[in-house]
């Protein structure tokens, strides 16, 4: 376990904008590794990544990132990089220049900016179109040499909001596969995406939002195994499945068992997941039903969404 | 559980020193700037006064200059009114340099959603907007007070006989009322600016604010036969501090109507900047709003 002062913590937090809310009582405590915000639009992912960042103090509570408050900006911001979701550049720069003047800004000597900012470019890839202005970049581009920018002096904090946004199959599998460096190197890698299997891929737990509030937080198995009112879905492929659905139906945590269209395998819905795999196992064990492959349908970010937030959870 | 492999390592190398921050706003304001010719040609132009001056200012001090070109100057020639009106001519030149440099320099940050890139780095809301005035502060430093007195020095240095002490009071009202003007217009543009958020309209708000006001406020004061209305008049208001700064009359002063007092003046420009500042402190935001 990470020790508190590793750790990204929310301690009773609200911020209201006026009248607005923005979040309200988050109570959080975030671990080295992958995290993704995931909520619709206004259900205060942004905000919660601006208070992570310092951008907005809140209304009430206290936020610590690594131990340190805003309050000490030379060693906050030492820690923390920031790419937001707005496509923004200081007019007139090239990609060169975003970087280096953000590291000049950061305290980072001439020398060492230029040394990291060729790292940055070169490990997002920029590096053929750095010296152009930021200005003629595709969104693709920009999206880059932004992620470059929030990585080039070496955080620990790792804020992107929408960091997938306009990026190509290539590059989003690129950048996924750096996230994912990222985050097994000990690094907070803090994600919020509207792209929840992409999410749900990467991520080392998940905070679910809605209206200002943490609606769920934790590892998504975690989550899902708490989710009690909606029966956990597993597609068990088999040989005969209704033969399997006949046998696993007389249990009482099973709550379905619907047999798949193309006859070959059967979906099961439980209320005990954990129970249901002791007794599956028993079950092939006492007869051959030809079992191929048995995989969780709902334990992902998408169905947590759906149930936890409702609506569809494919694009938010 | 999950092992990290604890192999990143954060940044620890030296840092420049944290007041220094800001001159990297200015820098590269200054270099977006200077990219355009025409802004350069202009600030050259700027320099042709102070040229003139310097020349004007030998041509006082030597007979033969003067034998050569059968020119003849009065004694005392070169006095606070001469300053003041080197630096009213400067001033405005210097006007231009800030309604053209000054709404931009906010603007586009704004327009860009780029405020919020900068505040997430060891950079306060005071050191952004520091780093954006001091550029125009600087030009205008070069436009307005220092060639003044680099005037004021030249002519101390030929006259003699002690004049530099005995109007070294004038020295002073040529920092003051130069530093005055600088604050009043760079205050002005950035509000302006960080308020419709459009360089255009920032600065067609500058000129307005400058040239349509004051007719407006000569209105109100002829329609209602009052002097109050001048107030709205901040080119009248700064030249009425600058003649009691270089202790000149105020009587050459055009205006509707009988002068405000003094103390009004110096009220309605101080209150002018706080409420520049007031604009800037709350519009300027790390924060975005989406919209929609």
């Amino acid at each position: 376990m990470s020790s508190p002062n590793n750790r990204i913590v929310f301690e009773n937090v609200s911020k209201f904008y006026g009248e607005v809310l923005g979040v309200n009582r988050v109570n959080l405590s975030l671990p080295p590794g992958i995290t993704s915000l995931v909520g619709p639009n206004g259900s205060g992912k942004t905000t919660l990544m601006n208070l992570m960042t310092g951008l907005v103090r809140p209304t009430q509570g206290t936020v610590s990132v690594l131990g340190l408050t805003p309050d000490q900006p030379e060693e906050f911001f030492r820690h923390v990089g920031y790419c937001t979701q707005f496509d923004s550049f200081p007019k007139g720069l090239t990609g060169y220049e975003f970087i280096y003047q953000g590291l000049m800004l950061r305290g980072i000597t001439r020398q060492e900016a230029h040394r990291l900012t060729c790292e940055a470019i070169e490990r997002l890839g920029m590096t053929e179109a750095a010296p152009r202005k930021v200005a003629g970049y595709s969104k693709g581009m920009r999206q880059r040499i932004r992620l470059a920018q929030s990585i080039a002096h070496h955080p620990t904090v790792l804020v992107l909001d929408e960091p997938l946004n306009g990026l190509d199959p290539m590059a989003r599998a690129e950048t996924i596969a750096l996230f994912e460096a990222l985050g097994k190197q000990g690094l907070h890698v803090i994600i919020s995406s509207h792209v929840l299997h992409e999410v749900d891929k990467i991520s080392d737990q998940v905070v679910l939002m809605s209206y200002g509030y943490v609606v769920a937080e934790g590892q998504i198995h975690g989550v899902r195994s708490e989710v009690k009112e909606h029966p956990m879905q597993i597609l068990v492929r088999c040989g005969n499945p209704s033969g399997l659905a006949a046998r696993l139906f007389s249990q009482d945590h099973v709550v379905e068992a619907k047999l798949n269209r193309d006859g070959k395998g059967v979906l099961v819905r439980t209320r005990d997941a954990d129970q249901f795999y002791v007794l599956l196992n028993r079950i092939v064990v006492d007869e051959d039903f030809g079992l191929e492959a048995v995989t969780p349908a709902d334990d992902d970010v998408n169905s947590l969404y759906q149930y936890l937030i409702g609506g569809s959870g494919g694009q938010v | 559980m999950a092992v990290y492999k604890r192999t990143y390592k954060a940044y620890r190398g030296p840092l420049t020193p944290a007041w220094s921050r800001f001159t990297v706003l200015s820098r590269y304001g200054f270099s977006t700037l200077f990219e355009s010719r025409f802004f350069t040609a202009f600030v050259v132009l700027c320099m042709v006064p102070f040229l003139v001056c310097t020349v004007f200012i030998y041509f006082v001090h030597s007979a033969t200059a003067q034998a050569i070109l059968n020119l003849r100057f009065g004694n005392n020639i070169v006095n606070s009114g001469w300053f003041l009106g080197f630096l009213g001519v400067e001033a405005w030149l210097g006007f231009i340099v800030a309604a053209w440099a000054g709404p931009g320099m906010v603007s586009k940050d704004f327009a860009n959603q780029s405020v919020q890139l900068y505040l997430s780095r060891p950079l306060s809301r005071a050191e952004y907007l520091l780093g954006k005035v001091s550029v125009l502060g600087s030009l205008l430093s070069g436009t307005t007070w220092i060639p003044a007195l680099i005037l004021f020095g030249l002519q101390a240095e030929l006259e003699g006989h002690g004049w530099g002490w005995n109007n070294l009071w004038l020295a002073g009202a040529i920092v003051v009322a130069g530093l005055l003007w600088i604050a009043l217009i760079s205050l002005l543009s950035m509000a302006l600016s960080v308020w419709v958020k459009w360089r255009i309209a920032a600065t067609a708000l500058m000129i307005g604010t400058f040239f349509l006001l004051p007719g407006f406020g000569a209105v109100v004061s002829a329609v209602m036969r009052t002097r109050w209305g001048n107030l709205l008049n901040f080119p009248y208001l700064i030249t009425l501090v600058w003649a009691h700064l270089f202790r000149l009359s105020p009587r050459h002063i055009h205006v509707v109507g009988d002068h405000v007092p003094l103390w009004a003046a110096w009220a309605v420009l101080l209150a002018v900047c706080g409420f520049c500042i007031w604009i800037l402190n709350r519009k300027l935001k790390a924060r975005e709003a989406v919209r929609g």
